[in-house]
């Protein structure tokens, strides 16, 4: 607490350098508390809207090819197409729904959205098989239900489908743009931190350079003079509470002992 | 003005000579010539007295 107040070298010198210290290591704080900011928005975008994009991609093209399996088998009557759609397709939908469906709490404008597609996949899927299973009996039915009503609900899925991938894309560039700002931000307060370090750092050294260099240079004329027994009129002027004041007054405790030598030498040869 | 500090330096001339005036101009960081021209305060006065103290315990008076 003495370097608090104290007006000695040492505590001017503690004093600046703990200073600066703080500065820098409030910077680097500062620093790593918008690194943690810019890793947890980047780990939002790679644990989250990445996956959860990624589920919807593979979602939407396995669909796609659902709905292009049923067109082959009511064009072909091959009964392959049937057993694509179950084993390679819906496979592939539901799981993938699923996946999507946990990324996001559950309360989530992403997993309502992903809500919304597996009650319209299912909806669709329902009616497919079963106009898939008319056309063995059925041909011309079960082509208009594909034409007709079937459509419909395959374009009321696929649309919810673009509708959890607009909500995404949002997340993602709000993402992106909280990622782009939080690093300008962080770039120039750390920026602005160091700046004003390194001007307090210089001003400080200059000052202090200063301040001791001008009185070390009275000292040192003093002592020349007295090196020289050049003491008529020394004067040491070299105050303050520090160091180099208590040096000084030391100086000037010499210097008079020498006038005084001088004088009485002068006095005893005259 | 500085009689009684000027004072003090007969007065260490008669304790230890030439040596113990050499030591009151160290101790109180003024020569007789200059303690002639400043105040006789008591702040000047208490400087004199601690060194005199000194001078006294040293050249044995």
């Amino acid at each position: 607490m003495v370097f608090l107040t104290s007006s000695s070298i040492r505590a001017r010198l503690y004093r600046g350098i703990g200073g600066l210290l703080v500065l820098l290591a409030v910077s680097s704080g500062l620093g790593l508390f918008m690194l943690h900011n810019l890793s947890s928005n980047e780990s939002t975008l790679a644990n989250k809207a990445q996956p959860y994009l990624a589920d919807l991609s593979t979602m939407g093209v396995a669909a796609k090819g659902a709905a292009n399996d049923e067109r082959g088998y009511l064009m072909t009557g091959d009964p392959t197409f049937i057993d694509e759609i179950h084993a390679k397709r819906d496979a592939v939908v539901y799981p993938a729904l699923a996946d999507a469906a946990k990324i996001y709490a559950a309360s989530s404008a992403e997993t309502k959205a992903v809500n919304s597609i597996v009650t319209g996949y299912k909806k669709w899927a329902t009616a497919r098989d079963a106009e898939l299973k008319q056309y063995s009996t059925d041909h011309k039915g079960a082509i208009d239900l594909a034409l007709g009503s079937n459509r419909d609900l395959r374009k009321a899925y696929e649309a919810t489908i673009d509708e959890a991938v607009a909500i995404a894309d949002t997340g993602v560039k709000s993402s992106d743009s909280s990622f782009t700002s939080t690093s300008a931000s962080a770039t120039w307060v750390l920026i602005g931190f160091l700046a004003f370090a390194l001007l307090a750092g210089v001003a400080f050294a200059l000052r202090l350079a200063r301040w001791i260099s001008a009185r070390l240079a009275k000292l040192t004329a003093v002592a020349d003079r007295l090196a020289v027994g050049d003491v008529d009129g020394l004067e040491v002027e070299v105050g303050g509470n520090d160091e180099l004041g208590t040096l000084g007054a030391s100086m000037q405790g010499v210097v008079a002992a020498f006038q005084e030598l001088f004088s009485s030498a002068k006095s005893k040869a005259a | 003005m500085g009689a009684k500090l000027a004072a003090y330096f007969n007065q260490a001339a008669t304790i230890g000579d030439f040596q113990a005036k050499m030591k009151l101009a160290l101790l109180t960081k003024t020569t007789s010539a200059k303690a002639m021209e400043v105040e006789d305060s008591a702040d000047n006065i208490a400087i004199f007295e601690a060194a005199m103290k000194t001078i006294k315990q040293e050249f044995g008076s």
